[in-house]
């Protein structure tokens, strides 16, 4: 596999886990560029969505999961026993396939982290969510309802809250666990837009199973099938000039 | 026989079984407010009762029956919290775990009386308390815990997964995330399930006859000094509630008028609990818009 060196944010190397007994990700070793959209490919129980989850622990609220190999996020050992995951968390944002807003309004759901982090400053805290919220461009549709309850809104408006909460914590990395597959066409458009907004500011890793939407968002693109990495290229090779039969195959539509 | 008819039959019996079921509710709540409700008034809900003649009300039996759910609440509801966070939260499946819920199914199905007579051998005989609204407070708090443990960690269970996995996400500890995110959001049906137990408690007489015992010296209204025995808000004094009144007059009642004063009782007994069911869902759906709303 080829790739070319330069300043990444996240390496991981041999990276296995096991569900109990069972091994469901065979080695994988993948890098991450400092800015840019890398989307991950693949038919369901590829391990796609596992390998993410990896990525900033939260395999650790399950009983029963065990993950080795190397992460070396911006020099720290993300699985080092003294890494802080609640830090980690923070540094390593994650938007779901639901969207969550947490039942307050849409002002308190942005500005959540903040808060904890102990933040009072009014002036401050609304900067922060106008700037989170322009950022997850969703402004211009609640600016006017920021004081009501985020469970008011579309499923894409929750969506894109949901973005402008993680953003508003000032993450370096943005993992997003196929954020557009419960949402409506226009509403996955819009996610869409958002994160091309976002892609020279921010190095995103998304989960999708939908091609189409791996080609349009992604400047480069990893296939997983079964537990292993087939293949990672620019998007653009791993469409049109895929190197290994598997991929070829998925991304034709003949499997997957 | 085709499906379809069988479908018919079943619908019809099930329809049936629920309206025999509604219709007893019904019967009996009417039965007790037509005998109760021409009985009230307010002298009889505010006079204290009256041994050997006519014209007794249940005013003081009122009073405690409200003091004693309250203290048993304030008892009973950080404990029931705390246990519910940490068996829907923190509890992983294990030995000590399967002990804890063990121990609260037991502790549901205790007969009420046999908490009683559990709480006047420890509480009024060995600790000294007496009969009194302490005793009882801590009756009735053995007999609400573990239905208001179970209450609470269903609230905290219907929260989905999804807002948990956003607090960690977020970079919030369990902790942070119990107390900022899930408990919130779990609110109104904490709430909901709580003024529902309270109808259960202040119901409740069998726990009580041999705790808070069964006399209820006359009260000072005037007096809230706790320390002084005629003061309402003093937790050492015996304390016969509204149920135990009713059970005590039907059993040993000699004024005239008995029959009338527990019809009388009974109605106000079943009117503050249909109170309390009624409001727990107004209350929650209330709480649950406020929350919610767009």
């Amino acid at each position: 596999m080829t790739e070319t060196k330069q300043n990444n944010i996240l390496e991981t190397r041999d990276v296995k886990l096991w569900y109990g007994q069972k091994e469901a990700l065979h080695g994988i070793n993948l890098s991450f560029p400092e800015k840019g959209i890398t989307a991950l490919i693949g038919p369901s129980g590829s391990g796609k969505s596992t390998y993410l989850r990896a990525l900033n622990r939260m395999h650790d609220l399950e009983d029963n999961i065990t993950v080795t190999g190397t992460f070396d996020f911006k020099g720290t050992d993300i699985y080092a026993p003294t890494t802080d995951t609640v830090e980690l968390r923070k540094r390593i944002g994650m938007v779901f396939q639901q969207p969550n807003p947490f039942p307050f309004s849409i002002y308190e759901n942005v500005i959540f982290g903040l808060r904890l982090a102990g933040v009072k400053d009014k002036a401050v805290l609304d900067e922060a969510v106008e700037k989170a919220l322009r950022q997850a461009s969703v402004w211009d549709e609640v600016k006017d309802d920021l004081h009501k309850s985020a469970l008011g809104l579309s499923g894409g408006q929750q969506q894109r809250v949901s973005i402008a909460r993680v953003l508003a914590t000032s993450p370096d990395l943005l993992l997003l666990d196929e954020p557009t597959s419960a949402l409506d066409p226009v509403s996955s458009h819009n996610i869409e837009e958002t994160l091309l907004n976002l892609r020279n500011d921010y190095a995103m890793i998304i989960v999708t199973h939908s091609m189409s939407q791996a080609s349009r968002l992604s400047d480069r693109t990893a296939f997983f099938l079964s537990g292993d990495l087939i293949e990672v290229d620019a998007t653009k090779h791993i469409f049109l000039n895929p190197q290994r039969q598997e991929t070829q195959d998925y991304v034709s539509g003949r499997f997957g | 026989m085709n499906a379809k008819t069988a479908d018919k039959i079943a619908t019809g019996v099930i329809y049936a079984i629920s309206g025999i079921v509604a219709l007893i509710l019904i019967a009996m709540l009417a039965f007790i407010l037509v005998r109760g409700v021409p009985h009230l008034s307010w002298h009889f809900l505010t006079s204290p009762a009256k041994a050997f003649e006519a014209g007794g009300g249940i005013g003081i039996q009122l009073f405690n029956s409200f003091y004693l759910l309250i203290l048993a609440m304030i008892i009973s509801f950080p404990i029931a919290l705390g246990a519910a966070i940490y068996l829907n939260e923190y509890a992983r499946k294990g030995k000590f775990t399967t002990i804890v819920r063990t121990a609260i199914e037991i502790l549901s199905s205790l007969p009420s009386v046999v908490v009683g007579l559990f709480g006047f051998l420890l509480f009024v005989v060995k600790f000294h308390f007496g009969f009194s609204i302490l005793s009882g407070a801590v009756a009735l708090t053995l007999f609400n815990l573990p239905l208001l443990t179970r209450s609470i960690e269903t609230s905290l269970a219907q929260i989905p997964n999804l807002q948990r996995e956003a607090g960690s996400a977020l970079g919030l500890s369990r902790w942070e995330t119990v107390i900022h995110v899930i408990l919130p959001a779990a609110v109104p049906s904490i709430v909901t399930g709580v003024v529902l137990s309270a109808g259960r408690v202040f119901g409740e007489a069998a726990a009580l006859i041999y705790t808070a015992g069964q006399s209820a010296p006359a009260l000072n209204f005037a007096d809230w000094n706790p320390f002084n025995i005629s003061s309402p808000l003093n937790p050492m004094r015996p304390a016969e509630t509204l149920a135990v009144h009713i059970w005590k007059i039907n059993s040993e009642g000699i004024m005239p008028d008995v029959s009338a004063v527990s019809a009388g009782a009974s109605a106000v007994l079943i009117i503050v609990v249909l109170l309390f069911n009624f409001s727990a869902r107004k209350i929650g759906a209330r709480l649950h818009q406020k929350l919610t709303s767009a």
